[in-house]
């Protein structure tokens, strides 16, 4: 990836956002409220409904839960990308992973405001603590290289077999039973504990929540979570290069 | 042959192969993939009539100077060699140089955002297109603009213009500057006459200035007018390479003809 490649990216997400937000104010407040939404309905749901026993309750889901919402939601919105985009890539010279990139970039922008507005909550009830923040750094890098990764594989597969955006949908309905995050991981009984074991959401998930739930982070954790985004990008980078000359056709 | 002034090679190609792994014919549904899959597991494995050649073979030189008319039937890998050419695909066999930044566009009503103004795309064009002038891009958006003659409309939503409009904006934008060379298919549909006298003059100058250019035309008059020198492809293959008038000659008698003949 170049320098160019990188501007193109930025201008591209600079343009959709622009796009978005020139078409209706909606747009904006929804990209705020939607996670702020789904976090007050599962906080509900979840601690005061089915009554789960954590500590720090609010801050646990969140730490999950807004990571899991942008995992999600870029793996989605970047399903269709090279698709919708048939005309543009066959008429310029235009790197295909520009536009995942820029879709990328997009999701990025709105999970920082979310996060940043969750957090801001946190700090001002006090149950949450500035010093936890920096450590959750190398937690959201590595969400980011992961989730990138498996966009692209995504935007790839889509362009060659046009239902697995439905089929990635309902794959993300069951994930997100499966892995912790709106109960904790010691809730999962032992001869289960291989289901956590190889989800490598799971495995991008908890550090982060580790940096900013408790303040510490897990050297061992970081490495799985680090090995899991590094096998993403591998085979996402396998994948491009094996059918990049087809994409064109199938467009 | 050399059709050239001078000798200074731009793009060289040596036994260019370019082969697509098409499996048009099979589901393009995962659901569909897995019931055939149970029923055919074998259908998995390779299959040597999934392989398409789009090029065989190909091998030719351009130098500085050349203006090369690229011809051939729908389907003959026009197309296909102008993407190689442009980098956008990766030969499966052989080598192909080229000896400076290539610029290439392959369809010139395509807007980025419709919803964004005609002026706002080709800012966002811009960088696709010529990405490393960046300090260029506003006088190079300003004059763009005033050749397409688009007036106010540019300051309209790329959705709300005819196809006639989008072509004026794409040819200035595709044209604004010279480039060592220079891959232009099949760029000049759509705009209206007056316009495409006055983009013709703009690319000769454009060529003029480039090292070399490729045009992909239907147009036989196009060729004449903007080409020094013809290939006409075949089924993936380099058929003839001379003179843009014996090119289209050989095309005429040779192709056009044997198809009439097997209609």
């Amino acid at each position: 990836m170049t320098m160019s490649d990188l501007r193109q990216i930025w201008v591209t997400a600079k343009a959709s956002l622009k796009v978005r937000y020139r078409q209706s104010f909606a747009g904006i407040i929804w990209v705020v409220l939607n996670p702020l939404l789904l976090l007050t309905v599962q906080s509900i749901a979840f601690k005061m409904i089915l009554k789960i026993e954590v500590d720090n309750y609010l801050i646990f889901l969140s730490s999950g839960l807004l990571p899991w919402i942008f995992f999600v939601q870029t793996l989605e919105m970047s399903c269709g990308t090279l698709v919708n985009a048939g005309r543009l890539l066959r008429a310029y010279p235009l790197r295909p992973f520009v536009l995942v990139g820029a879709q990328f970039v997009d999701n990025t922008i709105n999970f920082l405001i979310g996060f940043s507005l969750v957090t801001g909550l946190g700090l001002t009830w006090g149950k949450m603590e500035w010093s936890h923040l920096p450590l959750a750094v190398p937690g959201l890098l590595l969400l980011g290289i992961g989730t990138f990764s498996l966009a692209l594989l995504g935007s790839l597969v889509q362009v060659f077999f046009r239902d697995f955006k439905f089929i990635l949908g309902f794959l993300m309905q069951l994930l997100f039973f499966l892995t912790p995050v709106f109960y904790p991981s010691s809730f999962v009984p032992p001869s289960f504990q291989w289901l956590i074991d190889f989800n490598f959401i799971y495995h991008w998930i908890r550090p982060i929540r580790e940096a900013v739930l408790e303040g510490r982070l897990v050297p061992e954790h970081l490495f799985i979570s680090a090995l899991s985004s590094l096998v993403m990008v591998g085979i996402s980078f396998f994948a491009w290069r094996w059918r990049k000359n087809e994409i064109y056709q199938y467009l | 042959m050399k059709f050239t002034s001078t000798s200074n090679v731009t793009v060289q190609a040596k036994d260019l192969d370019l082969v697509f792994k098409t499996q048009l014919h099979k589901p393009w549904s995962l659901r569909d993939k897995f019931v055939e899959t149970l029923r055919d597991p074998l259908s998995l494995l390779p299959n040597q009539k999934d392989r398409f050649y789009a090029l065989r073979e190909v091998s030719f030189s351009s130098y500085q100077g050349d203006r090369i008319g690229i011809i051939g039937k729908n389907g003959a890998g026009k197309t296909s060699l102008c993407r190689l050419i442009a980098g956008v695909y990766r030969a499966s066999g052989g080598t192909l140089s080229t000896q400076g930044l290539v610029r290439s566009v392959f369809d010139t009503n395509v807007g980025i955002y419709p919803e964004l103004t005609g002026r706002e795309n080709v800012h966002l064009l811009l960088h696709y297109i010529y990405p490393q002038d960046v300090k260029q891009h506003q006088a190079m958006a300003d004059e763009i603009i005033d050749f397409s003659g688009l007036g106010s409309f540019a300051d309209a939503p790329f959705r709300l213009y005819s196809n006639g409009m989008q072509a004026r904006l794409c040819l200035s934008l595709i044209s604004a500057k010279s480039s060592p060379i220079l891959v232009l298919d099949e760029v000049f549909d759509g705009a209206d006459q007056e316009f495409q006298k006055r983009i013709s003059q703009r690319i000769l100058k454009l060529v003029d200035s480039s090292q070399t250019a490729f045009f992909v035309s239907h147009s036989p008059e196009q060729i004449r007018q903007l080409c020094n020198r013809a290939l006409v492809l075949s089924h993936g293959r380099i058929v003839y390479d001379g003179l843009p008038e014996d090119a289209l000659a050989y095309y005429q008698s040779t192709l056009v003809v044997n198809d009439d003949r097997t209609s």
